[in-house]
């Protein structure tokens, strides 16, 4: 028996198993106050992903909060709640292949290239960008593209 | 020596004397029993291939036993 | 996707085959992870003067899953049914065998092309026979509902072996696999909890390695034992470059009672982790996977059967029927979402020969 073992045991490990993940460096000021925006409106929806157990969260004014309570449920958002939305969002794009990422194209029509999104099924109303040429999704493409914005920008509906 | 030199060399070592066990030459009249069903190493196809097909989809190993692969997503 | 194997036919004694033959066998699978499936083959083989075999099988997996796996993935139930047809050639004259074969298998996420090739020759008066083989398969992985996710799964394969008779009672045979995948090996259902610098908890569609390379050593080894009944046994390591290591090891005793043959079988099953499996991560890693079966379990499998044969029924050369009935469990040491699976198949075949 451990002939047996010792002969499988030199078929090895491959390298960098677990070496961290590269997460792709994509602006966080343009993520901030370009992105955010349009995900708080079209996607963080208690139903959608204003939900804690979905496996993508977003946090978002009157919606799905990291603490607090309903007086402030409608208050800013806090360094910390842009940070875990900036960080989930990085997390979804695919570092080898980002133009192909779940987090791009998954809320875009099946028929513009999109991919299959249940939420666009269960609530029987489409998906959230009909097409590419929408400008909110050209906003996530352009981010997921590279797209930089000015560090100092605001973000709308902060208190910056 | 290569990774795979260092699996092969250790696999024959492992086989070589196992190579030697078949000096007893069985005689053709002898086989009678090595003849029968249940004495198959692979006697029906169909209930091996629904055993691996079960084995194969919930543990993380595969191989050893033989058989057609098909390909079962079970993603 | 797992592996694709390799069909060989190790060339059999010097016994009449039978002009033609057409088996059916269907089972049915429950798990206590609410995973329900009933698989049925039908296979037809024909044999032409002795020496070519020609066989053609068709299999049918229908697969109804609320498991735990389903369920985090917040969808309902979800029910599949996949397809698997296969046409194989056999040839062998006594003293050498070949065969080929192709499989192919569809489902709505998954769409398998494999061929395979073997051969093997008798030596020292029939009492070894050495063979080896080759794998090769194309796989497309898509996404339920999906009509634009698409990546490809490559599979290729070898297998040496060697089979000894020992005896008038005994036969053992030794084998080697090795396979390389190349491609999506990962769930695109499954995503992967990590905690973020931030605090909260995030996750990542499971992401694993393109490559993997597997070994399989197997031995196994069959006694013939009093007047009618035999032992079957067999052992199998197993380890990979994703560094899972696993043991297999069982047995089947089988007795003979005129036409009826009963037997009794236990299986039993240790793998450790994959080395980028881990049941909680700290942080995001370059591979993360939710799937349990690269988790460290053991599993044991044990069940009982029953067959009946009946030579020259009428036209018949042969009448056959089997009943199988198999109880299971898992055991999981690092797989928080599961700890424990347990459940029964239920078999049941009949065939006949020309």
């Amino acid at each position: 028996m451990k002939w047996l073992l010792m002969a499988l045991y030199f078929a090895g490990c491959q390298p960098g198993l677990n070496d961290p993940r590269d997460l792709p460096a994509l602006d966080e000021p343009f993520f901030r106050c370009r992105v955010q925006p349009v995900i708080a409106k079209s996607c963080a929806t208690f139903t959608c992903h204003g939900d804690g157990r979905r496996f993508y969260r977003v946090y978002a004014r009157n919606r799905l909060r990291l603490g607090g309570d309903e007086t402030t449920r409608n208050a800013p958002l806090s360094a910390q709640e842009r940070a875990a939305n900036f960080e989930s969002a990085i997390a979804m794009i695919d570092p080898q292949n980002p133009l192909q990422s779940f987090w791009l194209l998954k809320p875009l029509e099946l028929a513009a290239g999109g991919y299959y999104h249940r939420g666009a099924v269960i609530f029987n109303a489409g998906n959230v960008f009909h097409d590419r040429g929408d400008p909110d999704f050209q906003t996530l493409n352009d981010w997921v593209n590279g797209a930089r914005e000015d560090p100092a920008c605001v973000e709308p509906g902060s208190n910056q | 020596m290569t990774r795979l030199g260092r699996l092969a060399l250790v696999v024959g070592l492992v086989l070589a004397p196992v190579t030697t066990i078949g000096c007893a030459h069985v005689k053709p009249w002898e086989r009678e029993l090595l003849a029968k069903p249940k004495m198959a190493l692979d006697g029906d196809p169909e209930a091996a291939l629904l055993e691996q097909h079960v084995y194969q989809y919930r543990e993380g190993s595969a191989g050893g036993y033989g058989g057609a692969g098909g390909g079962c997503g079970c993603n | 996707m797992r592996l694709q194997l390799i069909a060989l036919v190790i060339a059999a004694s010097a016994s009449a085959e039978p002009l033609a033959s057409l088996d059916l066998r269907s089972g049915v699978y429950q798990d206590s992870d609410r995973t329900f499936i009933s698989t049925t083959t039908v296979a037809a083989r024909g044999t032409i003067k002795q020496r070519l075999t020609l066989e053609a099988r068709y299999l049918v997996d229908v697969i109804s899953s609320a498991s735990v796996d389903v369920i985090t993935a917040a969808t309902g139930t979800f029910r599949e049914t996949r397809h698997e047809v296969e046409g194989a050639l056999a040839f062998h004259d006594g003293t050498r065998a070949a065969n080929a074969s192709y499989v192919y298998s569809i489902e709505n996420d998954w769409q398998s092309h494999t061929a395979n090739l073997g051969f093997s020759h008798d030596l020292a008066q029939h009492d070894v026979t050495v063979g080896a083989g080759g794998t090769f398969g194309y796989n497309r992985v898509g996404r339920a509902g999906d009509p634009n996710f698409h990546r490809t799964l490559y599979a290729a394969g070898g297998m040496v072996f060697a089979t000894f008779v020992l005896t008038r009672r005994d036969l053992l045979n030794v084998s080697y696999t090795l396979a390389y995948l190349s491609g999506y090996q990962a769930s695109p259902y499954r995503y992967v909890y990590f905690n973020e610098a931030s605090g909260s908890r995030g996750s990542v569609p499971e992401t694993d390695p393109e490559l993997r390379g597997r070994h399989a050593l197997t031995a196994r080894w069959n006694h013939h034992l009093f007047k009618d009944s035999a032992l079957q046994s067999h052992l199998r390591g197993y380890a990979d470059d994703w560094g899972v290591l696993s043991l297999t090891a069982g047995a089947e005793y089988l007795v003979g009672f005129g036409q009826f043959t009963v037997g009794a079988h236990l299986r039993g099953y240790v793998q450790q982790h994959a080395g980028f499996y881990r049941p909680v991560y700290q942080t995001a890693m370059r591979y993360m996977t939710a799937d349990r079966e690269l988790s460290s379990f053991i599993d044991g499998f044990g069940g009982v059967r029953a067959e009946w044969r009946r030579a020259h029924l009428g036209p018949l050369a042969e009448l056959r029927a089997e009943a199988k009935l198999d109880g299971f469990g898992f055991w999981f040491f690092d797989f928080p979402r599961l700890q424990s699976r347990n459940g029964l198949i239920v078999e049941l075949a009949i065939g006949a020969s020309l």
